[in-house]
C-alpha cells in the first residue's frame, strides 16, 4: 500500500514537473516573441501595425532592365538636326547602332510616350504624335513582333491620349495602346529607392515585353525646372503620386533605378521653354529641330537642358547629380562619344 | 402523372437523362416559363452590351477615336459651372462637361503647375472645352481660376505673362492675346483661354470669348499699387508683379507689389508694401533689411535709404519706410540709380491720392504679417 502510495506519488511528482516545464517554457517563448524587439528572431513585435498588414505579393523588373550590352564603339547619343522628323528619328537610332542594336525579331516592345496633359500636341505639354509614328515604324522593321504604348497621364487618360494626337499615331502606325485602370497596376519593388521601393506600377503593359523605349518632349517644369527623358518614367507610377512633388528631384532620381530603358528619344523638334510643364501658349514653344537618341537617359537630359532649353550658364537641376550618384548615367555628355547629324539641306 | 412502370428508361441508359414518357401540364406550362424567363434574360443581356451604362467599359483603341471626331459624342452638361458665363459656346460650338478642381485635386488637372497656382492663394479651378462642331480636333480651352482676391489673380497673370507682351488694361482689369491664346485678369479670377491651335477659326472664338468674359465675369478695380505705378509713375502695366507671400524668397514678406520700371534687360526692382501702421512698417523695413544684410555688406545710402552691395552680384537694395509703407529697391546697379529710382517711388507714394492710400491695406492681417518662420534662401 506505502509502496504503491510512494510510486503514485513520484508518478504525479513527474507529471507535474514536466507539466510545469511545458508551461514554463511556453510561457518563456510567448514572452520572448512578444516583448524582444522586432528585429531579432521570431519576434512578433509590431509597433507600428505594418507586419500585421496583409502582405502584397511584389513585383521585379529584370535585374538590367531592359538596356542592350554597352558598346565601346557606339557613340552613347545620336543627335540629329532638321525638320523632316521621320528621317531625324531614323539618324539619331543610326547613329547609336540602328535599330538593329536594339529590337530583334519577335521583340515585344514597349513605347512610354508623354501624354501627361489634354493638350493639342502643338503646345509642346506632350510627345508629339509625329515621332511617336517614326519610332513605331523604325522599331517595327526591327522585326518587333507587338508594339505597345502606354502612360498613366495626369488628367483623363482617354481625353488626353485623344487630344494629343497620341492614341490615333499609335492605331494608324500599328502599336496596341494600353490606358491605365486600376487592376493594372501592382506593386514594383524597386531596391534602393527612396520614395519607391514598393510602389504601384502600370504593370500590365510590362507583362511578356523585353524592350523599352523612352520618347519625350522637352519642356520647362515649374518644380524640377526641365522635364525630359527621366521625368517621363513618372507616367508608368499609381498611385499618390503628386505627394513626390515634395521631394521632386529625388523621385526623378528614383525614376532614373526605377526603369533602365532599352534607349531614349528626346524630341527636341520642339521645346516648350516657359510655363511648363502645362504651357498653353504657342509662344511658349520654340523650333528645336533637334531629335537626341541616347542609351543614357542623363546625358540626352543634359543636353536638352544646355542644348535645346539653352540653359547652359544654369547649374543643372539637382535630380541629375542625385541620380548620377546612383550610376544610372552620366550627365557629361560633352565628354564622350557624340554623333551629330544634319538631316536634310 | 406517369406511373411507375412507365418510368423505365427508354434510352437507358448514362442515367443522367430524363426518362419519364409523359409529364404533367403543370410541368409543361412551369417548363416554358422558365424558357420565356431565360429567353428574356438572353435578350436583355444582348441589349445592354449594346447600350452600356458606362461606355467607356467597352471602349478600346479605335472607339475612343470615334469619340474624338464624332460630334456631340461627349456628353453636355455636368458640373456645376460656377461664375463661368453661360453662353461660351456661340453658333458653330458647343460645350463639353464642366470640370471642377480645388486645391486638393488640382494636380488631377495640372500636375506640376498646381503648385505654382497655390502660391496665388487659389481657391477654385472650373474649366470647360469648347469644340468647334465642324471639327472636333479644333477645340478652346477655358481655365477659370478662382484665386480668392483681385490681387492674386493679377499676381498669377502677371507670372504667367511673356515678359514681351504688353497687356490691354481697363479700370476693371487686364488681358492681352497671344497668338493661340486669351490671358484675363478679372476681380479674383485669372483666366486662360487655350486654342488648339492658331488658326482663323480659334483667333475668331478667341475674340468672342473675350467679349463674353468681360460681359459675363464681373470685375473690380485695380489694387492701389497699379494705381501707384501706372496712374502716378507712367510705367507699363506689364512690369508690375505680385507676391502674396515669399517675397525675395523670404517668408515673412507677403503682399509686396514690384516693378521694373527699366524692363526686363535691367534687374532693377523697386518694390512697396502697405503696412497697418508706420510703426509696424518701420519694424518690417527693418528685418528685410536685415536679411539683405546677410548676402551683402554696407553700401552706403540713397534716398534716405541704408542700402546693401550684394556679395556675388555687386547689385544694391535697400528699403525703408515712409508712413505706413514700406519701400524698397533690389537690383540697382549702382547707388545713383538706386537713389534716383526710390526717389521717384518716395514722389508717387506723397503725391498720390489720398483715395488711393486709403485703398491701401494689407492683404494679410497684422498678426499674420508678425509671424513667419526662419528666411528661406
Amino acid at each position: 500500500m506505502s509502496t504503491d502510495h510512494d510510486a503514485l506519488r513520484a508518478q504525479e511528482r513527474r507529471q507535474f514537473l514536466k507539466q510545469a516545464a511545458v508551461v514554463g517554457a511556453a510561457t518563456v517563448g510567448a514572452g520572448y516573441v512578444s516583448i524582444a524587439p522586432a528585429t531579432w528572431p521570431g519576434s512578433l513585435k509590431d509597433l507600428d501595425g505594418e507586419r500585421g498588414k496583409p502582405q502584397t505579393p511584389t513585383l521585379r523588373l529584370p535585374q538590367n532592365g531592359y538596356a542592350v550590352a554597352a558598346s565601346t564603339v557606339l557613340p552613347h547619343m545620336g543627335v540629329a538636326r532638321g525638320t523632316r522628323v521621320a528621317a531625324m528619328v531614323r539618324a539619331a537610332v543610326d547613329a547609336i547602332g540602328g535599330i538593329g542594336r536594339f529590337v530583334q525579331r519577335g521583340d515585344v516592345v514597349l513605347i512610354k510616350p508623354n501624354v501627361a496633359f489634354e493638350r493639342p500636341a502643338v503646345l509642346g505639354a506632350t510627345t508629339h504624335p509625329e515621332i511617336l509614328t517614326a519610332l513605331i515604324h523604325l522599331v517595327r522593321e526591327g522585326g518587333a513582333s507587338e508594339i505597345r504604348v502606354a502612360d498613366n497621364p495626369i488628367e483623363s487618360p482617354q481625353s488626353c491620349f485623344v487630344r494629343s494626337g497620341i492614341q490615333q499615331a499609335a492605331v494608324t502606325a500599328g502599336a496596341r495602346v494600353y490606358l491605365p485602370s486600376p487592376g493594372e497596376f501592382q506593386t514594383l519593388n524597386v531596391p534602393g529607392a527612396t520614395w519607391i521601393e514598393k510602389w504601384p506600377f502600370f504593370w500590365r503593359p510590362f507583362q511578356g515585353v523585353n524592350k523599352v523605349i523612352g520618347v519625350s518632349p522637352v519642356k520647362d517644369h515649374n518644380l524640377c525646372r526641365a522635364s525630359m527623358t527621366t521625368k517621363n518614367w513618372y507616367g508608368l507610377l499609381g498611385g499618390r503620386r503628386n505627394q513626390f512633388h515634395q521631394d521632386i528631384h529625388g523621385i526623378i532620381a528614383d525614376l532614373a533605378l526605377m526603369i533602365r530603358p532599352t534607349f531614349v528619344l528626346l524630341d527636341g523638334s520642339r521645346v516648350l521653354f516657359r510655363s511648363g510643364p502645362t504651357g498653353g501658349s504657342l509662344s511658349d514653344v520654340k523650333a528645336g529641330q533637334t531629335i537626341v537618341a541616347s542609351t543614357d537617359s542623363l546625358a540626352a537630359d543634359a543636353f536638352g537642358w544646355a542644348e535645346l532649353l539653352e540653359r547652359k550658364e544654369e547649374n543643372l537641376p539637382a535630380y541629375f547629380a542625385k541620380a548620377a550618384a546612383r550610376k544610372t548615367g552620366d550627365p557629361n555628355y560633352k565628354g564622350r562619344h557624340i554623333k551629330e547629324i544634319q538631316v536634310g539641306g | 402523372m406517369a406511373d411507375g412502370k412507365e418510368e423505365d428508361r427508354l434510352f437507358v441508359k448514362d442515367g443522367f437523362r430524363h426518362y419519364r414518357r409523359k409529364y404533367s401540364i403543370t410541368e409543361v406550362r412551369w417548363g416554358l416559363a422558365c424558357g420565356a424567363v431565360m429567353l428574356l434574360i438572353t435578350a436583355w443581356v444582348m441589349w445592354r452590351s449594346r447600350n452600356p451604362l458606362d461606355p467607356e467599359l467597352f471602349a478600346d483603341g479605335a472607339e475612343l477615336l470615334k469619340v474624338a471626331v464624332v460630334p456631340g459624342a461627349v456628353a453636355a452638361g455636368g458640373a456645376d459651372r460656377g461664375p463661368l458665363p453661360k453662353d461660351l459656346a456661340a453658333a458653330g460650338w458647343r460645350e463639353d462637361k464642366v470640370a471642377q478642381f480645388d486645391a486638393e485635386n488640382l494636380y488631377v488637372k495640372i500636375n506640376g503647375r498646381a503648385d505654382y497656382f497655390k502660391g496665388f492663394g487659389f481657391k477654385r479651378l472650373f474649366n470647360v472645352v469648347v469644340l468647334n462642331e465642324k471639327d472636333a480636333q479644333v477645340t478652346v480651352d477655358v481655365e477659370m481660376y478662382d484665386m480668392g482676391a483681385t490681387a492674386n489673380a493679377l499676381g498669377a497673370y502677371s507670372g504667367e505673362r511673356a515678359p514681351t507682351i504688353k497687356p490691354e488694361v481697363t479700370d476693371t482689369g487686364l488681358h492681352h492675346f497671344d497668338r493661340n491664346a486669351l490671358y484675363l485678369a478679372r476681380g479674383p479670377y485669372y483666366i486662360r483661354v487655350i486654342g488648339s491651335d492658331e488658326g482663323p477659326v480659334v483667333t475668331e472664338k478667341l475674340r468672342g470669348l473675350k467679349e463674353t468674359l468681360v460681359a459675363g465675369v464681373k470685375g473690380e478695380p485695380l489694387p492701389w499699387a497699379y494705381g501707384l505705378f501706372v496712374g502716378q509713375m507712367g510705367i507699363d502695366p506689364s512690369k508690375i508683379a505680385y507676391f502674396p507671400e515669399n517675397a525675395f524668397s523670404l517668408s515673412f514678406a507677403r503682399d509686396m507689389w514690384t516693378v521694373r520700371p527699366l524692363g526686363k534687360d535691367s534687374d532693377l526692382e523697386l518694390f512697396i508694401n502697405a503696412q497697418p501702421d508706420a510703426a509696424t512698417a518701420k519694424k518690417t523695413a527693418e528685418r528685410l533689411h536685415k536679411s539683405f544684410s546677410e548676402l551683402g555688406t554696407p553700401g552706403g545710402k540713397a534716398d534716405k535709404i541704408t542700402l546693401v552691395k550684394d556679395q556675388f552680384l555687386g547689385l544694391f537694395s535697400g528699403v525703408g519706410p515712409v508712413d505706413r509703407f514700406l519701400i524698397g529697391v533690389r537690383g540697382a546697379a549702382n547707388k545713383e540709380m538706386a537713389a534716383e529710382e526710390l526717389g521717384k517711388l518716395r514722389d508717387a507714394v506723397a503725391k498720390a491720392p489720398q483715395d488711393l492710400k486709403d485703398r491701401a491695406r494689407p492683404a494679410v492681417g497684422e498678426k499674420a504679417a508678425e509671424e513667419g518662420g526662419s528666411d528661406v534662401h
